[in-house]
């Protein structure tokens, strides 16, 4: 019996002791469909016609995948399926190498996937955005992500700079509320965007989803977007039609995360902001693969408690960048955030900072720096991307926020910044907010 | 006189080629010959209605733009479930192809070739790709 994650390597097996008399039949698509069936795609050129002998070496291929991978393949006969326009084909498919046994490359065979999901970890867009977009992720929830960014977006906005904030955890809202009086909620969100925009409904609900608040610094502002409006409707209705991909006007088709960039640059349009902050949703999650990979996002802050846990779910999403090919594209742009890091007891803070910032070290080092990098081509060594366990500008040291018991379980910021409490926010949110502020090139 | 350059209507012609295969086929005698290859006609229609709502490219005409999608119906199958993804993973053809024994150029083919039972088997092929577009037109609203 073959199980999926013996898939891959089982193939990248057989194609590579039959390397040399399949090497004229290369490239090679794998693709794996929805239901983890395999199937082997091969130029048109190559089918062979009926009545060729048993012994050619794809009907041997064939023969082979069938065997070993069963019941993930079809009958031999049906494992291999030839194509007009191969290179367009995978072009078109995202693919992404295939690896040995010892993590390298198979050269010219190349695997697509294909998920119930269109949101996949993996697309990771190029950072085009002239705005700085920083996206807020966490890979379990409860670590006060959201109330971060509250602070960082209103502390930002006070040092003047232009802060739009997107509620974009659509499926556990409630950023804005807790940054916005009840009277200031916009009539409509995120959501409902997303829902009119499949019917061309789109723009002018875009006048009508956010809330300004100006600062006493002048050219300082906070524009929220929320999830949803000040009434949030049939949110779970709408929710549930998010997701949907839509046509533009001359007939393409758009995915969805897609249609959430194009309200997002429309939104900068509208708005000019000097910085976007995104709250993501946690986990490995539709709506937080689109957050993270797929909206140019200059920087991603990775929210870490140091557990056990927390680390076991970076370690599969940072194996997914690697085993994809995507880990050199991404890497660059992630930060961790320490969270809810102890303050009672001597010491308390700097020893759990510097526990979590070893533990983010070895999975960084591990999986996403170069000199693990199995299966990628390094760099040249001058431009190899590695850090040493200390360095304070490195992915993997944490930005420490403490735990705050002003912080912790609070209903609304806004009365609690409207107090300008400035000091308490830049006492627990310091490194973050500096942060941001050189990300928007402003001194801290 | 040259023909009329007509733009293909997938969803149009999935349910005439439908339509005409299945009075063939109940004519006493059966014209199974041309009911097959209207089955086969009909499948790749609907197959092809589909394939554009999940981004299949057309031109100006309605005609798929990439060669490797204007295909028949033995091949299409295939290569539905081989690239279908993303939602909507209700819409999903049965894994064994109907489609497999059934040929465009069979439209040249003597009557003598055409069994009952084959011709059957190409019908309920065809009558999935119905069931499921049907099925896609309830869950997707307009399809294109």
């Amino acid at each position: 019996m073959t199980t999926f994650d013996e898939l891959l390597p089982a193939l990248a097996e057989i194609i590579h002791d039959r390397r040399p008399e399949l090497k004229p039949f290369l490239p090679f698509l794998i693709n794996r469909d929805l239901n983890g069936r395999i199937r082997l795609i091969l130029e048109a050129s190559h089918q062979p016609i009926p009545e060729v002998s048993s012994d050619h070496p794809l009907l041997q291929l064939a023969e082979a995948i069938h065997t070993r991978l069963a019941p993930h393949v079809g009958q031999s006969e049906q494992i291999l399926l030839f194509e007009e326009e191969l290179t367009e084909l995978m072009e078109a498919s995202s693919p992404f190498p295939l690896l040995d046994r010892d993590g390298k490359a198979l050269e010219d065979v190349h695997v697509a996937d294909r998920l119930a999901q269109e949101a996949t970890w993996e697309s990771i867009s190029d950072k085009t955005s002239t705005v700085p977009r920083v996206v807020f992720y966490s890979i379990k929830g409860g670590v006060g992500r959201s109330t971060a960014l509250a602070a960082c977006a209103w502390a930002l906005a006070e040092s003047g700079q232009r802060v739009l904030v997107l509620d974009l955890d659509l499926e556990s809202p409630g950023l804005s509320t807790s940054l916005l009086p009840t009277s200031r909620q916009p009539a409509y969100g995120i959501t409902d965007w997303l829902v009119e925009d499949l019917v061309n409904n789109g723009d002018p609900i875009l006048e009508q989803m956010h809330a300004s608040l100006g600062t006493q610094h002048r050219g300082g502002e906070l524009i929220v977007v929320p999830s949803h409006g000040d009434n949030p409707g049939e949110y779970v209705s709408k929710l549930g039609r998010v997701w949907m991909p839509g046509f533009t006007a001359d007939g393409q088709r758009q995915t969805w995360s897609e249609r959430l960039l194009r309200m997002i640059q429309q939104l900068e349009a509208t708005h000019q902001p000097t910085i976007v902050l995104i709250d993501s949703r946690a986990g490995i999650d539709e709506v937080a693969s689109a957050c993270v990979t797929d909206l140019d996002a200059k920087l991603i802050y990775l929210f870490a408690l140091d557990s056990l846990q927390t680390w076991q779910g970076y370690r599969i999403l940072f194996e997914h960048w690697r085993l994809h090919d995507v880990a050199t594209k991404i890497r660059e742009r992630l930060r961790v955030v320490g969270a809810l890091l102890p303050t009672w007891g001597d010491q308390a803070f700097l020893q759990a900072t510097l526990q979590l910032r070893e533990n983010a070290y070895l999975n960084f080092s591990k999986i996403l720096y170069d000199e693990e990098l199995a299966g990628a081509a390094l760099p040249l060594a001058d431009e190899s991307f590695n850090f040493d366990l200390r360095d304070l500008d490195a992915p993997h040291s944490p930005l420490a926020i403490g735990w705050n018991q002003g912080f912790a379980a609070i209903g609304s910021l806004h009365d609690r910044l409207a107090a300008s409490e400035a000091n308490q926010i830049k006492f627990v949110f310091g490194p973050l907010i500096d942060n941001l502020l050189a990300v928007c090139g402003a001194e801290p | 006189m040259t023909a009329p350059n007509l733009p293909p209507d997938y969803l149009d012609a999935m349910e005439r080629h439908w339509l005409d295969a299945e009075q063939l086929f109940h004519l006493d005698p059966p014209s199974l010959a041309n009911a097959d290859q209207l089955y086969g006609l009909s499948a790749e229609c609907g197959l092809k209605t589909l394939m554009r709502k999940w981004g299949m490219q057309l031109d100006h005409n309605n005609v798929p733009v990439h060669p490797r999608d204007r295909k028949h119906a033995d091949v299409i199958w295939v290569r539905y479930e081989t690239y279908r993804q993303g939602r909507f993973t209700t819409l999903a053809l049965p894994t064994t192809n109907p489609f497999d024994d059934w040929s465009i150029h069979h439209r040249y083919a003597s009557r003598s070739y055409f069994q009952e039972t084959v011709v059957k088997s190409h019908m309920n092929g065809a009558a999935e790709v119905k069931k499921l577009v049907a099925k896609a037109q309830k869950i997707l609203g307009h399809l294109p």
